[in-house]
């Protein structure tokens, strides 16, 4: 997968490319619009990141051109205002999604699969890990063929976390998509909402789905294995 | 009554002062008329009286004069045969030759003098003296059987005695009272005024009448000359009443505004000036402050995410990173509310506005309270089914931020009540929980930027004390209220209310 990531901050651009190829991604760097608009027109890319803040040409107008000449190549917006007018004058030019600053890069790797997915026409309707399914349409859970009955809260969670799984996932990050804003990081709620979820997802005690990172947060497990390493 | 408005006083001064002039007007007109009224009676007592005294001897003449003045005043009144004039003539020695039978008992003829005393004035027809008309001057020298007619080369001059007139009251009534005469013959004449008495019975009526009707006109026009003489008073007012601070650009029109206006037009418009001036440079300087934030935020967020996920699992620096990580997101906090009240009080608030369960959202707020708040009592009292329009992000802020207090300032047997009703097209949602509750001086400043109930209490996300400010800054944008409850003490309660979302056919 190749993807274009116009940003004109070069510390931002550098670990959010470091964090892409990490991910198997093979990446492009322009830090002006001029140099980004060229580049989107000549080379074949399966996402762009555009930043809507860039000397020279600025991301709405590369995006308008780039929809101009019927492109289809899914875009991320990245902004720093977050004001709502852009953002939508954006999504009306074309843009598949926006992500404003600052970010989780997770968060921006898991908005750039979204988006190059639903354009080659797959969607991720099911996460499943073991015998546990995830229907992210229908929002059932199931363990085993049973159904799980999960709040709200403790659904946004699970769905969160097997997005990434083998990710470490502090707990104000998890507070934060899960939550918003406005609650203590140092609140026990991510704590308490984990206990739970892990008492419906894994009654019997049997697999332990996700694991403590002590001191940070949580980790959703990949391996299939019993044994925690 | 205490006047309260200018223009009212205005309007009351200037009656005032116009029925005081009216007034004197009125009592000066009143007198002048009467006057005039009176010297036209003398007048025509002279008129009657003088060309008697000099016509011919003889007792006739008497009676001649009193027919004439039976002519002119006949009687007092038309059903009455009381005579309405008397009269009386002596002659040099102080007889009596005429008396007239309406001559009033109670006037003795003694207190008139007699003939010759008094004084005398010359009559000459080159130098008339004063008093006398003209005509009857010219009557008395060609009356037949004049002194003069008899002896025409004497030079025509006569002794007249300078006629004298007041006003008695006789038997209940004003009589005018003239005593006239020449060397021969002294004639006391009265005139009853009743007809005169009724004449200015009459001025006084009209005055009376007119008077009233000219006050309230006047003071008609003056409130109305007030009124819109105040005019630009009153835009100034309304003009400064309609600014907040976000109708700061607001000025007044000057157009038609007179000198004195014009110039507090002026400095008032100026001093606005500068008010927009200073408040847009704070706006901007906190947004813009905010947004150079996001950058240095954004790089430390993301550098700090990389290493926490480079470093070995549930290594000590792994767990340095997730409490910095913790500090960013603290600051991020901060920044996107600062960004958000400096957008606020720009008037700027833009909110994505699509139908909200209010009542799922309270729930899960709750849910997590409970969490929260182990030990803590939460009752719930909710309608079911509340639906508002409104921006879902910025309204679960708002509702965070609310349990989230409470939660904090309650002691941990206590309780928190949370009630949800709709009443009039009105949501309100109002959380109270039992503590200390806020002192009274601190009640207006719950709301204030950067205000904390407690200066000693530890850090929080939200100990920056912006919470409360954004919520109703929220709550405003949505065309909803905010307030803090007036509770008994010992209960802190917030109640937000909210236009209920128009039910969907």
């Amino acid at each position: 997968m190749r993807v274009l990531i116009a940003e004109d901050e070069k510390k931002i651009a550098g670990f959010v490319r470091k964090a892409l190829e990490e991910q198997g991604f093979v990446v492009d760097l322009a830090d002006n619009g001029d140099d980004a608009y060229v580049l989107a027109t000549a080379q074949s890319y399966d996402a762009i990141v555009l930043d809507i803040m860039l000397p020279g040409r600025d991301g709405l107008s590369i995006l308008k051109q780039i929809r101009g000449r019927k492109n289809p190549v899914p875009v991320v917006l990245l902004t720093a205002r977050s004001e709502l007018d852009e953002r939508l004058e954006g999504l009306n030019l074309g843009a598949d999604d926006y992500i404003t600053k600052p970010f989780f890069v997770e968060e921006l790797i898991a908005r750039i699969r979204a988006v190059t997915r639903r354009a080659s026409g797959e969607s991720l309707t099911i996460l499943q890990a073991a015998d546990l399914v995830v229907d992210l349409v229908s929002r059932q859970v199931q363990r085993g063929g049973e159904a799980i009955e999960l709040t709200a809260r403790e659904f946004s969670l699970l769905e969160y976390m097997m997005r990434s799984p083998g990710r470490v996932f502090p707990r104000t990050q998890i507070l934060e998509h899960v939550w918003g804003y406005d609650f203590d990081p140092q609140s026990n709620l991510v704590d308490v909402n984990i206990q739970r979820l892990r008492r419906k997802i894994d009654p019997k005690g049997d697999r332990r789905f996700i694991e403590t990172v002590r001191g940070v947060g949580y980790r959703f497990r990949t391996a299939a294995g019993e044994s925690e390493t | 009554m205490k006047p309260r408005s200018f223009a009212w006083r205005i309007a009351l001064l200037t009656t005032l002062v116009s029925g005081v002039v009216l007034v004197t007007v009125g009592a000066l007109a009143w007198l002048l008329v009467n006057n005039i009224n009176v010297a036209r009676i003398d007048n025509e007592l002279k008129m009657r009286t003088l060309p008697q005294l000099f016509a011919a001897r003889g007792g006739s003449r008497w009676e001649r004069l009193e027919s004439f003045l039976d002519y002119t005043y006949a009687h007092r009144s038309s059903d009455s045969d009381e005579s309405a004039f008397f009269v009386l003539a002596k002659d040099r020695q102080g007889r009596v030759v005429h008396k007239s039978s309406s001559w009033p008992d109670e006037l003795s003829a003694e207190q008139f003098p007699k003939a010759g005393q008094g004084k005398m004035i010359m009559l000459s027809q080159r130098r008339p003296p004063p008093g006398i008309p003209r005509q009857v001057l010219r009557t008395l020298q060609t009356a037949p059987g004049s002194p003069d007619s008899r002896r025409p080369r004497r030079p025509r001059t006569t002794k007249l005695r300078r006629p004298e007139f007041f006003t008695r009251r006789i038997g209940g009534c004003l009589w005018r009272v003239g005593i006239l005469g020449n060397e021969h013959h002294t004639v006391v004449i009265g005139v009853d005024l009743a007809e005169h008495a009724q004449h200015m019975q009459r001025v006084r009526a009209a005055l009376l009448m007119i008077l009233p009707a000219a006050l309230l006109l006047i003071a008609g026009g003056a409130w109305l000359i007030s009124q819109r003489a105040l005019r630009p008073v009153g835009a100034l007012a309304r003009t400064a009443e309609s600014i907040t601070a976000r109708g700061l650009h607001e000025r007044i029109q000057v157009q038609e505004a007179d000198a004195e206006f014009a110039r507090l037009v002026t400095v008032f418009n100026e001093m606005m000036q500068r008010l927009e001036r200073s408040f847009h440079q704070a706006t901007r300087f906190s947004a813009d402050a905010a947004h150079e934030l996001k950058t240095p935020l954004t790089i430390l967020q993301g550098e700090l995410e990389q290493a926490l996920q480079e470093a070995e699992t549930g290594s000590r620096q792994q767990q340095v990173y997730s409490g910095l990580l913790e500090e960013v997101q603290r600051l991020k906090g901060i920044v996107r509310k600062l960004l958000l009240l400096s957008r606020a009080d720009a008037g700027r608030l833009e909110l994505n506005l699509q139908p909200v369960d209010l009542t799922a959202l309270v729930e899960a707020v709750c849910e997590d309270a409970e969490i929260l708040a182990t030990g803590l009592t939460l009752n719930r009292d909710f309608a079911h089914g509340m639906r508002v329009l409104a921006d879902a992000g910025l309204l679960e802020q708002v509702l965070q931020n609310l349990m989230s207090n409470a939660v904090r300032h309650t002691p941990p047997d206590g309780e928190i009540t949370v009630h949800l009703r709709e009443h009039d097209s009105v949501v309100a949602l109002t959380v109270a929980n039992t503590g200390d509750g806020i002192a009274p001086e601190d009640r207006q400043r719950v709301f204030d930027r950067f205000w904390r109930a407690d200066k000693s209490r530890g850090r929080h996300v939200d100990g920056v004390g912006l919470g409360l400010s954004l919520s109703r800054e929220i709550a405003t944008a949505h065309h909803g209220r905010l307030v803090l409850e007036q509770t008994p003490p010992g209960i802190t309660a917030f109640t937000l209310s909210l236009p209920a979302a128009p039910t969907e056919q």
